[in-house]
C-alpha cells in the first residue's frame, strides 16, 4: 500500500537539519547527574552548572545508527508476540485516571484496571495492553499495582510505567518474576516502558531514572515528545516537529548511551491548545498530520514510531467517533507503527470500556482499507464471472465464501440490522450494544491465569515495595 | 478630556495588551495629579477584569489574556511606587507565594496563573517546580506571604498539595497562611479532603479565589 506522506523529501531534510543544529548549538537539559557524566565522557559538551547539553551532529548520527530499526515485542504467550515495524499498526489500549460511564466520570480504581486490561486481552485489535490508573491505592505504589494488575490479567504486551527509579527496580523483578528469570527478560521484554521529555528541550530526572533503571534488562523504551502546539513549541506545525524531532533524537542518544541496541521507539504525542478555552486537545486535524509527518521522520531515521489516536469528546458520541477515526486514520495511512489511545475520551483523561469496543470495531475497518487489493487470476474471478453469467447471482458460488471472510472485516458490534430487527433487538445506539457485550465479555473472558506460585510471587513483590515506599515517606 | 477618558484609555489598552499605551495613559494620570490608587483601580483592575470576562464568553485568547496582564503589570511598575511612597505600604492587594509541587515538573498552568495574579496587582513570588513542601512554607515565611499557592498535573504528585497541608498544621501555621491549590487533577472535593483553604479551576479563577482568601485573612486578622 502507498503510505500518506505530507513531507516532501527536502522537507524532511530541512526539518532534520534544524533538528540537529538545536542539538548542537542551543542544547537541552539534563537534570539527571549519571547522564550528564555519561554524555559528557561520550563527548558531548555539558555546562554542568546549567545542565545544558549540546552535542555535535556526528555524535548524534553515530548514536543514532546504533538503535535497532526492527525488534519484537514480547508477551507472555509467544503468540502474541509482534515485531516492529510491520509493515501495519499494532494499537495499544490508553491509560487513565478516569473511567466514563454514561456522562459522567469516576475515579479508576484497581479492579478497573484489571478489567480494562481483560478486555483489552480479550479484543483482536489491541495488542499492547496497558491499565487505567490504580486510584484507590497510594499515590506512591500505585505503578506497581497497576503493573502486577496488568501481569495477572493479559497474555499480550503489557505497558509498564513507573514513576521512579525505586520502583523500575520492582518492575523488573515482576517482570523476571513472570517470566521465571532475569536471563529471559533480557531476550524476552514482555513489557516495554516510556518517559516524557518536559517540552521544551528539559528531560527531567524522573524520566531518565525510569530509562536507565530500566536499560539493563534491555527494556524497550517509548520515547515520549509531548509539546504543547503554541504553548511549549513553535504554533506551526513544522516548527513543532523540530522540537518533536530534536527531543526524541536527544531520547535515543541517551538510551544508547545507557545501553547499545537498546530498542527505542520514535513517540510524538503532540498536543494542540484551545486558546479559546484554554484546554489542550490531541484529537484535531493539526495533531493528526504532525503524527503523519513523524511517521516520515522515523523512517527516515530507520526507528519504529508511535503516536495517539484521541478524542477530545467527554462522552461516547458522535464527536468521540470522528475524531479518534480521522486520527487513527491519518496514523495507520502514514505508517505509524504502534497506535496508543484505544478507548480513551477527554484527550487522555478518561476512558470508556464501551468506547474500546468501538475503537476495536473503527480499527478492525481501518486495518482493512490498508491491506493490499489482490489482484491475480483467482481473485479476479473471470472464471466465476462466466459461469455465473448475466443476471445470475454469485451467493452459491464456493468462491463466495472462500473469500467472504478473507477480505471483509469482522467488527463485533457495529449495526448492520435493517430498522425493524433493530427496533426489536431494543433500539439501541452503540454506547448502548458496546455496553452488553462489555458486560458478556467481562462475565465470561478469562486470559490463561498465571500460576499460583507466581501470583503469590508478585504479591510478596508488591508488599516489599510498599513496605519500602510507605515506611520511607 | 477627564479622569474618566483616562481610565478608559487604559482598560482600552489592555484588551488589546498595549504595554507602551497603559503605561503612557498611567503617567499622563499621574501627571493631571490624579490619585495612583484610583488608577489602579478603576484602571488596571477594570481592564483586567473586562479581559477575564472576554475570555470567559471565548471572544478572547489565552495568548491575548496573558499579554493583557502583561500589560497591566506594566502600569503597576509605574503606579506601584507612588502609591507606596504615600500610603507607606505595599501597593500589592497581597503576597503569594506559588509554586508546582515536588515531583511535578510541569509549569504551563502555574505560568498562566503567576502571569494572572501579577497583573491583577498580587505580589508574586515563583518557586518554579519540583519544589519540596518546606520550600513553600520557608519563602512563606521569609517574606510573610498571605498565600501559599501550589499547583499539581499529575494524579501522582497532587499527594504534594496535602504534604503541604500537613506540615502547615505540623508546624502549628495553618491559620497563618491561606492555601490555594490548582492543577488538572485538583478539584473541589480535593481541596475538602486535604483541608486546603480555595481552590481554583483555571487562571481567571484564581485571581478570583486569591483576593477572596486575602479578603478572609484580612478580616480574621483585624
Amino acid at each position: 500500500m502507498k503510505l500518506f506522506e505530507p513531507l516532501t523529501k527536502d522537507e524532511i531534510q530541512r526539518i532534520h537539519a534544524e533538528s540537529l543544529d538545536i542539538l548542537e548549538n542551543v542544547g537541552f537539559k539534563v537534570q539527571h547527574e549519571d547522564t550528564l557524566k555519561l554524555l559528557k565522557s561520550a563527548g558531548a559538551v555539558v555546562d554542568c552548572k546549567e545542565k545544558n547539553v549540546r552535542i555535535h551532529e556526528s555524535l548524534v548520527l553515530e548514536l543514532l545508527r546504533k538503535a535497532p530499526s526492527s525488534f519484537v515485542l514480547a508477551a507472555r504467550d509467544p503468540r502474541n508476540d509482534f515485531k516492529v515495524p510491520g509493515g501495519r499498526s499494532y494499537f495499544c489500549s490508553s491509560p487513565a485516571p478516569y473511567i466514563v460511564e454514561g456522562k459522567t466520570a469516576r475515579l479508576s480504581t484497581k479492579s478497573d484496571a484489571a478489567d480494562w486490561v481483560r478486555l483489552g486481552d480479550y479484543l483482536k485489535n489491541i495488542h499492547l495492553c496497558i491499565r487505567t490508573h490504580v486510584m484507590d491505592k497510594p499515590a506512591e505504589v500505585r505503578d506497581l499495582h497497576g503493573f502486577e494488575v496488568s501481569l495477572n490479567n493479559t497474555t499480550k504486551h503489557v505497558v509498564g510505567i513507573p514513576h521512579s527509579s525505586g520502583a523500575a527496580k520492582y518492575f523488573n523483578k515482576m517482570a523476571a518474576a513472570v517470566l521465571g528469570n532475569e536471563e529471559i527478560l533480557r531476550k524476552r521484554a514482555l513489557f516495554s516502558t516510556g518517559a516524557c521529555i518536559n517540552s521544551p528541550l528539559e528531560w527531567p530526572s524522573n524520566a531518565l531514572d525510569v530509562f536507565m533503571s530500566t536499560s539493563e534488562y534491555n527494556i524497550p523504551a517509548h520515547i515520549n515528545s509531548e509539546p504543547i502546539m503554541g504553548v511549549s513549541s513553535p504554533v506551526t506545525i513544522a516548527g513543532t516537529l523540530v522540537i518533536n524531532n530534536a527531543e526524541i533524537l536527544s531520547g535515543i542518544v541517551i538510551n544508547q548511551l545507557y545501553k547499545e541496541r537498546r530498542p527505542c521507539i520514535y513517540a510524538v504525542y503532540t498536543h494542540a491548545m484551545n486558546f479559546k478555552t484554554a484546554e489542550v486537545t490531541s484529537s484535531g486535524s493539526n495533531e493528526a498530520l504532525v503524527a503523519a509527518a513523524a511517521a516520515q521522520l522515523a523512517r527516515f531515521y530507520n526507528i519504529p514510531s508511535s503516536a495517539w489516536m484521541c478524542t477530545n469528546s467527554k462522552t461516547v458520541d458522535a464527536q468521540s467517533g470522528f475524531e479518534s477515526m480521522l486520527t487513527c486514520a491519518f496514523m495507520t495511512l502514514s505508517g505509524i507503527d504502534i497506535i496508543w489511545g484505544a478507548g480513551q475520551l477527554e484527550s487522555q483523561k478518561s476512558v470508556s470500556f464501551e468506547k474500546l469496543l468501538i475503537d476495536n470495531d473503527l480499527i478492525e475497518m481501518m486495518l482493512r482499507s490498508l491491506e493490499d487489493i489482490e489482484v491475480s487470476e483467482d481473485t479476479l474471478a473471470a472464471d466465476v464471472i462466466r459461469k455465473v453469467g448475466p443476471k445470475g447471482k454469485f451467493l452459491q458460488e464456493q468462491h463466495t465464501m472462500k473469500y467472504y471472510l478473507k477480505e471483509h472485516p469482522s467488527t463485533l458490534i457495529t449495526d448492520y440490522h435493517n430498522r425493524r430487527k433493530w427496533e426489536k433487538l431494543g433500539s439501541r445506539d452503540i454506547a448502548e450494544a458496546a455496553r452488553s457485550k462489555v458486560e458478556e465479555i467481562l462475565r465470561t473472558h478469562q486470559p490463561t491465569p498465571l500460576p499460583r506460585d507466581c501470583q503469590d510471587h508478585l504479591k510478596r513483590i508488591l508488599s516489599e515495595y510498599e513496605k519500602e515506599t510507605l515506611t520511607s515517606c | 478630556m477627564d479622569e474618566e477618558d483616562i481610565y478608559t484609555k487604559i482598560i482600552d489598552a489592555i484588551v488589546s495588551y498595549d504595554s507602551e499605551a497603559v503605561a503612557r495613559h498611567c503617567r499622563e494620570g499621574m501627571e493631571r495629579g490624579m490619585e495612583a490608587i484610583d488608577i489602579i483601580q478603576k484602571g488596571l483592575a477594570k481592564g483586567l477584569s473586562r479581559v477575564g470576562e472576554l475570555f470567559e464568553e471565548e471572544q478572547l485568547f489565552l495568548p491575548d489574556l496573558i499579554m493583557a496582564a502583561n500589560a497591566a503589570k506594566a502600569g503597576f511598575k509605574i503606579l506601584g511606587p507612588e502609591v507606596s511612597r504615600k500610603k507607606g505600604s505595599s501597593v500589592f492587594i497581597g503576597r503569594i507565594v506559588i509554586g508546582t509541587v515536588e515531583g511535578d515538573v510541569h509549569d504551563i498552568g502555574k505560568d498562566i496563573v503567576v502571569a494572572m495574579l501579577s497583573g491583577a496587582g498580587f505580589e508574586v513570588h515563583d518557586l518554579g517546580v519540583d519544589v519540596p513542601t518546606c520550600k513553600f512554607i520557608e519563602k512563606a515565611l521569609e517574606v510573610d506571604a498571605d498565600i501559599i499557592a501550589s499547583s499539581a498535573l499529575l494524579g501522582t504528585t497532587m499527594v504534594g498539595q496535602r504534604k503541604i497541608e500537613n506540615l502547615l498544621k505540623d508546624l502549628g501555621l495553618k491559620q497563618r497562611f491561606k492555601t490555594l491549590i490548582g492543577g488538572a487533577p485538583v478539584t473541589e472535593d480535593w481541596r475538602k479532603e486535604i483541608g486546603a483553604d480555595g481552590y481554583a479551576e483555571n487562571a481567571i479563577d484564581a485571581v478570583r479565589v486569591a483576593k477572596k482568601l486575602v479578603e478572609e485573612k484580612k478580616g480574621t486578622n483585624v
